[in-house]
């Protein structure tokens, strides 16, 4: 199941103001893959899966599913499913009660209740209701009645966010692989870009209601065409430079650049891909063990600069030094503003 | 602003249906003013009798004020700042009274009032007659001072004890703490208090027609009976819901209690103990006339021979407690659906329109009984001529009012309905019906049966619709005791009371002991 979302508009009123919860967005999800969308809070992401799923009616674009437009199409009817943040199971059905009435709409099941129970480690839970299981309980019996409606699409609303780190950890990687059993096509949004790039087949940076970036979560990382793609998956500098070709100069001197520009650009560079040299460029401000790795803080004149290095490097803070990339920088589309 | 060609807009269908379908009686009357602007029309509505007739009500409104301003105050202040043995009971009765009909209790004190009341049997002097402006107050009083002790109760309980203990380091007097911090934090739970109570007077038709205190209320009555559906039944009518009109928007707009933050347990007024003897001293002065009345009365008369011998002759008991629940359950069952509704509507469609059923049932229930009763006989009498004293009118009027007495308790049970699991359900494939039938109605079931047993008990005590709208000699509980009372047969009237207030209060225990059950 392909699903195709073309320039998705959605705004409302609150308080008296209007709010562009949706802002010309456009996504394609191939079947059987995993789409993370990753956002700031409020950045739209709840609103766009309920338009996806049919809870809410864009205002203009359209939505379909392998070429079949299903924007006319209500909730129930749709196919999609959706998981909420916590606390959707029913509070008056055993979790096997909520299985067993979301598969009732099949009239040949390709899981039973028992294998999905299975599949999920809840066979022993099954008898209880949902005020007698855990938060990461609860948030499994959840995904597994979604996946029991056999929906052409699940759709995933910061599933993990409200449980604690460790088990946020375990149940996204049995989620995972929950999924590449059943070969089920999903989004899933959360504002955590770990998890992003965790999990994500496909993933898509948004922010204010646009689509900022799409794409693997190495090529995201890598090569963010703005600074705020860049900065939501961790940390960059970003250096102003002039392009001449494949170089590009800047105040400590040239750098090589990842694709040939002319003119003024911005420039990328993920702290680790710097490396440290004996030297008189920068000045040495500050100096932050961190266990996998040591973070410097350099300056040379107005600008500064973080990198990340192993703990192997022995300077001080106070000492002068060098830097040297260990890949090209990635020069930033001027419309990122 | 681009506005996509696909927002598309709704026409809240259900909203207006709804709001349309249960104004159907106010939108009717509305339409018969209309045709009554004439001179006529307003002579009636500015004649010296009309306004004797409001000043009557404003003089009875002011003087159950005060009456209940006394009776609530200090209990409230006792209950909800004081601490002694026994207060958790007294806090527990206090909301009794509101159980007994208005007009059980006017029956009560005619009887114990007079020259051969009851006072003048057992203790050989007589208290001067109580009908008229006191003996109105007086009933008025009895039934509906719970109304502001448990506002005032409230009050006293969420002041901050912090302000006033401030106000004491800055050096403040006792006079000016009460003054400038105690009473402004009090003002709106008082104020809020009087007016529900100014609006239950206004709406009030057995007290006073029994008293012989002719107000607006009872005045409508009298005018329908002697000049069927006349101007003056208008005017009067028009009046009356007008000034029903102006408290409601006052108490909407009105000084509202502020919205507290949910306050830790040590930021709640601290209740300081006082003198066991000092605080019944206080309870007793303040709660035993309201209980003593009806039930002195209820025992004397129950325990008179002569009761009996006229209850053997004319004994309609039976027949009275089936007119009355023969009405009254098939009234309540509409309301729980219409309630049920109006609930669903307000809580699934979005948009202001989907509100407006709710509100029009709350109006509709804040209206004085006897100008909803000339509104329910003027679209009758319009439309469904037959309907009009007939048994299936009486009932649709009663279904109307019990959907507002029942809206309260379904909208809570709704708003307990987490919307997650009806998007849910959605998204699992499941169409409305199913939802509702296996997720939101075990839900709600609690919710809307203990709406249920409250309106119940309410309407099984309903009187002024009963006066205009019931069959021609159609017996039911309330309108035999009104009647008795009406002829002065207080003996007459005893069993009926009994029978209506052991139904009031089992009904009221049975609903309590519900609440218990869910609560656990």
């Amino acid at each position: 199941m392909q699903l195709d979302i073309k320039d998705l508009n959605k705004s409302f009123w609150s308080h008296g103001q209007r709010v562009d919860a949706v802002r010309h967005f456009s996504l394609r999800v191939a079947s059987g893959s995993l789409t993370i969308i990753l956002g700031p809070s409020g950045c739209g992401k709840s609103t766009l899966l309920r338009l996806i799923a049919g809870l809410d009616t864009p205002d203009s674009g359209t939505i379909s599913l392998d070429d079949r437009p299903i924007d006319r199409i209500p909730p129930e009817k749709r196919g999609i499913g959706l998981v909420f943040q916590e606390d959707s199971l029913f509070p008056n059905m055993t979790l096997e009660d909520q299985i067993r009435w979301a598969l009732s709409n099949k009239t040949k099941p390709r899981f039973s209740v028992e294998q999905l129970l299975d599949m999920g480690g809840m066979t022993a839970l099954r008898r209880r209701y949902p005020h007698q299981l855990s938060g990461g309980e609860r948030q499994r019996g959840a995904i597994l009645r979604s996946l029991a409606a056999e929906p052409k699409v699940l759709l995933l609303d910061e599933p993990f966010s409200r449980l604690d780190a460790p088990l946020r950890d375990a149940l996204r990687r049995e989620v995972r692989s929950l999924f590449r059993t059943t070969q089920t096509t999903a989004i899933l949004v959360t504002h955590d870009q770990e998890e992003g790039m965790a999990l994500a087949d496909q993933l898509v940076v948004m922010e204010s209601g646009r689509s900022l970036q799409a794409g693997t979560p190495q090529s995201l990382y890598a090569f963010p065409t703005n600074a705020l793609v860049a900065g939501f998956l961790g940390r960059a500098n970003i250096i102003v430079a002039q392009a001449e070709g494949l170089f590009a100069q800047t105040v400590f001197g040239p750098l090589p650049i990842h694709r040939p520009a002319q003119g003024p650009v911005r420039l990328m560079i993920r702290p680790e891909h710097f490396e440290l040299l004996k030297g008189e460029q920068f000045l040495i401000t500050d100096k932050e063990f961190r266990g996998h790795d040591v973070s410097w803080r350099l300056i040379s004149g107005e600008l500064e600069v973080l990198v990340h290095t192993d703990w192997e490097q022995d300077f001080r803070p106070g000492q002068r030094v060098d830097i040297r990339l260990r890949r090209p920088a990635v020069v930033l589309e001027e419309s990122s503003g | 602003m681009t506005i996509g060609e696909r927002n598309r807009f709704r026409f809240p269908v259900w909203g207006v249906v709804f709001s349309l379908l249960l104004a159907l009686p106010l939108l009717f009357f509305l339409l018969r003013l209309m045709e009554r602007q004439t001179a006529d029309f307003f002579y009636v509505l500015f004649r010296p009798k009309t306004i004797q007739l409001v000043f009557n009500t404003l003089s009875l409104i002011l003087a159950v004020l005060i009456l209940c301003t006394v009776l609530a105050v200090p209990i409230a202040y006792l209950i909800g700042r004081r601490d002694f043995r026994g207060s958790r009971w007294v806090t527990a009765l206090l909301p009794l009274p509101l159980s007994i009909p208005g007009y059980v209790i006017a029956w009560s004190l005619l009887s114990m009032s007079g020259e051969s009341g009851i006072i003048k049997d057992l203790f050989g002097f007589s208290l001067p007659s109580l009908r008229g402006l006191v003996g109105a107050a007086l009933a008025m009083s009895f039934y509906c001072f719970p109304i502001l002790a448990i506002n005032m109760y409230q009050g006293f309980r969420e002041l901050d004890p912090r302000l006033e203990e401030a106000a004491k380091t800055l050096g403040k007097s006792r006079g000016e703490r009460f003054w400038q911090i105690t009473l402004p934090q009090l003002w709106p739970s008082m104020l809020s208090g009087w007016i529900l109570i100014a609006i239950y007077v206004l709406s009030d038709f057995g007290v006073p027609a029994l008293m012989g205190f002719e107000v607006l209320a009872s005045a409508i009555y009298t005018e329908i009976i002697t000049s069927y559906f006349q101007d003056g039944a208008f005017a009067l009518t028009l009046l009356s819901m007008t000034m029903t009109l102006i408290l409601l928007v006052a108490f909407h707009t009105g000084p509202h209690r502020p919205q507290r933050r949910l306050a830790r347990a040590a930021d709640l007024a601290r209740p300081y103990s006082i003198g066991n003897n000092t605080a019944w001293f206080i309870v007793f002065f303040s709660l035993a006339p309201v209980f003593a009345t009806p039930l002195v009365s209820l025992g004397y008369w129950l325990g008179q021979p002569s009761t009996w011998e006229t209850f053997g002759t004319y004994n309609y008991l039976v027949p009275a407690l089936f007119g009355t629940l023969q009405f009254a359950l098939p009234g309540t069952i509409l309301g729980s659906l219409l309630a049920l509704a109006v609930g669903l509507i307000s809580r699934y469609l979005k948009g202001w329109i989907h509100e407006l059923p709710g509100r029009v049932l709350l109006l509709l229930y804040s209206l004085p009984g006897t100008a909803l009763a000339l509104c329910w006989a003027v679209f009758y009498l319009q439309l469904f001529r037959p309907l009009y004293q007939s048994a299936t009118g009486y009932v649709i009027a009663l279904g109307y009012l019990s959907a507002s007495l029942s809206l309260g308790p379904v909208r809570t049970a709704l708003h307990a309905q987490s919307e997650t699991w009806t998007d849910s359900a959605r998204t699992l494939g499941k169409s409305p019906r199913e939802i509702f039938v296996r997720i939101v109605w075990p839900g709600i079931k609690p919710g809307v049966v203990s709406g249920f047993l409250l309106s119940l008990g309410w309407i099984i005590r309903e009187l002024p619709l009963a006066v205009l709208l019931t069959p021609l000699g159609a017996r039911t509980l309330s309108l035999a005791v009104f009647g008795y009372t009406v002829e002065a047969n207080y003996a007459g009237a005893a069993p009926y009371v009994f029978m209506q207030m052991a139904l009031g209060l089992s009904l009221g225990l049975l609903s309590s002991l519900r609440r218990t059950r869910d609560a656990a």
